[in-house]
């Protein structure tokens, strides 16, 4: 029987998958985060897609754990008491070159093990999804929606009910290797040791790779800027698509192109775009491409442009290169051959959350084996509710935001619920659990309500609320 | 399910008005929901002066003008439920198709069911009439479509009062306000009053977007530039705001730093929850369009309960009402709405102020007086009001003063008009001030105030240090 320290840098979606499978064994666990709450890098920033698997190269990561993610996510999702859709997905063509394209898309999808796949005509994209343009598409079946912040919060909370420890705000500075042979994690205020370290840092995978002497990747950044859109209402009865709806894939650029996908809120999202930027902390959006976006978006569905944007938000693929620059197509999951028990994850980006938690258990696997001997799994294991979301708040359902209907009861359940987990409470976090300030008034009337809240019910005083963390606060203080 | 005969959503002052009138009319069961914990609406936070002009002759504050309604329907047998916010307004049919068989309403007297949400918990009504009086929200940035990042720092205006005058908060130091309607103005002020710096104002339109009146006392008095034909075309900051972009018309691009970005750019109606076309749902106020001034809204919300009482009575004789405030012809008075301020804005833009000549602001009238020998104006109070202006400018002085042993404030004006030399000055006295709870609306606070020869009065109450 083996008892590890295991260190994870990064509360990702891949992150939290790998805390979730390693909590239920008898391990300590600890994640290491940089932000201050977990999916605040590329996990909270993507189209929130379950992947079916049919633009992966047969024989990839890519394609084997993605098709292997989209197949279990249903159940993953119930476990999590998270939602899920499955819509489906439509990828539309007009010319003849798309057609030939998308029957390539199929039948790689067939290699890959996709089921469902077809081609249909445009008769039958109307009965899918009426006001749809395209002569024909391939439609896929088994693509879904989920909520990307909902995820990654069930798997960390998960995690957290079964032992795992959270520590945020920590970025990490230096890595060292004891004489022993453990791993000594430095960040700005704080040291970590462990046996088992695993960098799942997304953006800033490189870096820490360099941190212990795996220099032959690095991350181009590429970023994706969406917009989101008014949710049809009883004044904007545009309720299309319901499902996800992409253009033929742009091959060259190895991204999926601008497409219209409904989130599980009831939103509709366009986007992203794709651009190759110096800063792989630039969350900008551009002008120029904020453009191309609306355009985009209405030449797949014309009445689009009548729907307001309420939001135009971006994300950042981490691409990965080699030494020679050249890119590399595959997530790259690996262990150093210098140092025993540290593993690494780089280049995870699309179809990263879909992959997530096969990655994750892939890599437990894999490291069991590696050390030669079974760990112990525990025998109860907890669920979220175990420890997250238990608390009663009588007489606060007053209405804070009515565009998404959120109570005073589920903002002070959030603000719980993250002080628990040990992030750190902002309004952003707040905004991923409850989706106040995600309406379409955007914050204007409950950014008020919130911080009286926060005030009267945990002693929040104004100057102290940030929106993401130290540096980002909200407001100056007492005015008088 | 209650049922009631006529629920109004809001205790705005559209909504106010609306049911005191009705109560006039005899109509005894009469509900007001309310989504805050008191009556007012928006009026709460306009601790600004310019209310009641026209309605009373006198120059109120927000929160004054809220009174004066509060205490009027506080006399009526008029029920009003605070902390109820409304989530859904629809037929009873449509809401009969979305029920169980035994939940349905078959009173053909009941047109409208309002789903609202309380403290407690869900409360559902059925009535007769429902009024819309839910006022309007504002556009924030998305709709703007400003590039850049998104940090913290960028507010509505709305959102910026709110958190000054309720909150006692302070939002910003350096700020740059985008749009020159009322409010952005107003804040504009209001910021330079409690000691932050504004930048500048932009205007996307080559005329300023708000009242003659606020252009002059809340840019003009402070030295505020009004860049007109300009844009902010970007934001940058990755935590909080650090700078913004601005545009001109030639496309010239200039970095201006700052750390708070205000958003003033237009209203639109808040009706999001109410079904479109219902019989027996009526608008009123700013949730019908978005008006100037608060005394047309009180009008509005008049007309709209004398519409209302015109439906019961015709219905009870079951015959058809056609009321423009009716939910059936909402676009159509959307519609004029529009065409009028576009008519207004054209006149507006061909009668600047060109230096010889002032607007007058005692009255909504907009007199324009020649300083050179002071004629023009419709009344005598034109003559005096430019004359002033020329020689010894004088306002009324709105800020908030701290309560003992909180970290509350209460609204407060000066009772006359003080000379503007001695604005900011007195600025420095009020935020040395404090009052004792219980504070009432009209109650003194100072007798000579900074020896300025007039009384400082709260224009807000409070009853308690912490409610």
């Amino acid at each position: 029987m083996l008892i590890k320290d295991v260190i994870i840098i990064g509360a990702g979606a891949v992150g939290c998958a790998l805390a979730k499978v390693f909590s239920e064994y008898r391990m300590n666990v600890c994640v290491i985060e940089k932000e201050a709450d977990v999916a605040f890098g590329t996990s909270g920033r993507n189209s929130g897609v379950v992947h079916a698997g049919f633009n992966n190269k047969p024989g990839s990561f890519k394609a084997k754990f993605c098709v292997e993610g989209s197949r279990g996510f249903e159940n993953l999702a119930e476990e999590l008491g998270i939602e899920y859709k499955k819509t489906g997905k439509l990828v539309t063509g007009f010319s003849d070159d798309d057609r030939k394209k998308l029957e390539e898309l199929k039948k790689r999808g067939e290699i890959n093990g996709v089921e469902g796949l077809e081609i249909i005509d445009g008769n039958r994209i109307k009965d899918i999804c009426g006001s749809v343009k395209g002569n024909f598409a391939l439609w896929s079946p088994q693509t879904a929606v989920f909520d990307p912040f909902e995820y990654t919060i069930a798997l960390a909370e998960t995690a957290a009910a079964n032992g795992t420890g959270f520590v945020f705000n920590e970025r990490v500075i230096e890595i060292k290797v004891t004489d022993s042979g453990r791993f000594k994690v430095m960040t700005e205020n704080n040291s970590f040791e462990s046996d088992i370290l695993i960098n799942c840092a997304g953006l800033g995978s490189a870096e820490i790779c360099k941190m212990l002497g795996v220099n032959r990747y690095d991350i181009n950044p590429c970023r994706g800027e969406y917009h989101i859109l008014a949710k049809p209402g009883k004044n904007n009865d545009i309720g299309e698509p319901k499902i996800p709806v992409y253009p033929v894939p742009d091959e060259k650029k190895g991204v999926l192109g601008v497409h219209l996908t409904p989130t599980v809120g009831g939103n509709l999202m366009a986007g992203p775009g794709a651009e190759f930027i110096e800063d792989k902390d630039d969350y900008a959006n551009e002008e120029d491409m904020m453009k191309l976006l609306s355009e985009g978006m209405v030449r797949l569905i014309p009445d689009l442009q009548n729907v307001p944007v309420i939001r135009s938000f971006s994300g950042i693929r981490p691409k990965l290169t080699d030494s020679k620059n050249e890119i590399i197509e595959d997530f790259v999951i690996e262990k150093s051959e210098e140092y025993e028990g540290f593993y690494y994850l780089v280049g995870i980006e699309s179809p990263g959350i879909t992959a997530s938690m096969p990655i994750a258990k892939y890599l437990f696997d894999r490291i069991e084996k590696d050390f030669g001997e079974s760990f112990e799994k525990k025998k109860n294991c907890k669920s979220r509710k175990d420890m997250f979301s238990r608390r009663e708040y009588k007489g606060l359902r007053k209405m804070v935001c009515r565009c998404e209907g959120v109570t005073e009861e589920r903002i002070l359940r959030a603000f719980d619920d993250i002080v628990l987990l040990g992030a750190e409470p902002t309004i952003k976090g707040i905004k991923n659990r409850t989706r106040a300030f995600m309406g379409s008034c955007q914050g204007c009337f409950c950014t008020i309500d919130t911080t009286e809240l926060l005030g009267r019910e945990r002693n929040v005083s104004p100057d102290r609320l940030t929106y993401s963390g130290k540096g980002s606060e909200m407001f100056e203080g007492i005015l008088k | 399910m209650e049922k009631r005969e006529i629920v109004i959503i809001g205790a705005g002052p559209a909504g106010m008005a609306a049911a005191v009138r009705l109560n006039e009319l005899g109509y005894r069961d009469v509900l007001v929901l309310e989504k805050e914990n008191s009556a007012g609406g928006v009026l709460r936070q306009c601790i600004h002066s310019g209310f009641g002009l026209t309605k009373f002759g006198k120059n109120y504050t927000g929160p004054e003008y809220r009174h004066i309604y509060e205490e009027m329907l506080l006399n009526t047998d008029v029920g009003l439920m605070t902390g109820a916010t409304v989530m859904e307004a629809v037929s009873v049919d449509t809401y009969n198709c979305s029920c169980s068989p035994e939940e349905r309403i078959n009173d053909s007297v009941l047109n409208v069911v309002v789903r609202a949400q309380t403290a407690s918990g869900a409360e559902s009504f059925a009535a007769s009439a429902v009024i819309i009086a839910s006022g309007c929200r504002e556009r924030g940035r998305g709709a703007l479509g400003i590039a850049g990042t998104r940090p913290a720092g960028v507010f509505t205006a709305g959102t910026a009062q709110g958190m000054m005058n309720l909150r006692n908060v302070k939002v910003g130091n350096r700020v740059v306000i985008i749009g020159s309607g009322d409010i952005g103005l107003i804040m504009a002020r209001r910021f330079t009053l409690e000691g932050s710096r504004v930048i500048c104002v932009v205007e996307k339109e080559n005329v300023c977007g708000g009242l003659e009146r606020n252009r002059r006392e809340c840019l003009v008095d402070f030295g505020i530039p009004l860049l007109l034909n300009t844009v902010v075309c970007r934001i940058n900051g990755r935590k909080r705001v650090t700078s913004v972009v601005i545009r001109n018309e030639d496309g010239a691009e200039k970095e201006v730093e700052c750390d708070t970005v205000i958003i003033s750019a237009g209203l639109e109606p808040e009706d999001s929850f109410a079904e479109k076309n219902t019989k027996g749902m009526f608008y009123c106020g700013n949730a019908l369009y978005v008006h100037d001034l608060v005394d047309d809204v009180s009008e509005c919300g008049e007309n709209t309960a004398m519409d209302v009482a015109g439906f019961l009575l015709a219905q009870m004789k079951k015959k058809d009402f056609d009321s423009a405030f009716s939910s059936e012809n909402i676009e159509e008075m959307r519609k004029k709405r529009r065409d009028y301020v576009a008519k207004i804005r054209i006149e507006k833009n061909n009668t600047k102020d060109e230096g010889r000549y002032i607007v007058c602001t005692q009255c909504p009238n907009g007199c324009r007086i020649d300083t050179q020998n002071f004629t023009g104006g419709k009344c005598e109070k034109g003559a005096v009001f430019a004359r002033d202006e020329v020689e010894n400018p004088k306002r009324i002085l709105t800020s908030s003063v701290r309560i003992s042993g909180s970290e509350r404030t209460v609204s407060v004006r000066t009772e006359e008009a003080i000379p503007l030399s001695q604005i900011m000055q007195s600025m420095k006295v009020i935020n040395t001030m404090h009052v004792a709870v219980p504070v009432h609306t009209g109650d003194v606070i100072c007798e000579n105030f900074n020896n300025l020869g007039t009384r400082l009065i709260a224009t807000g109450s409070e009853m308690s240090m912490n409610p």
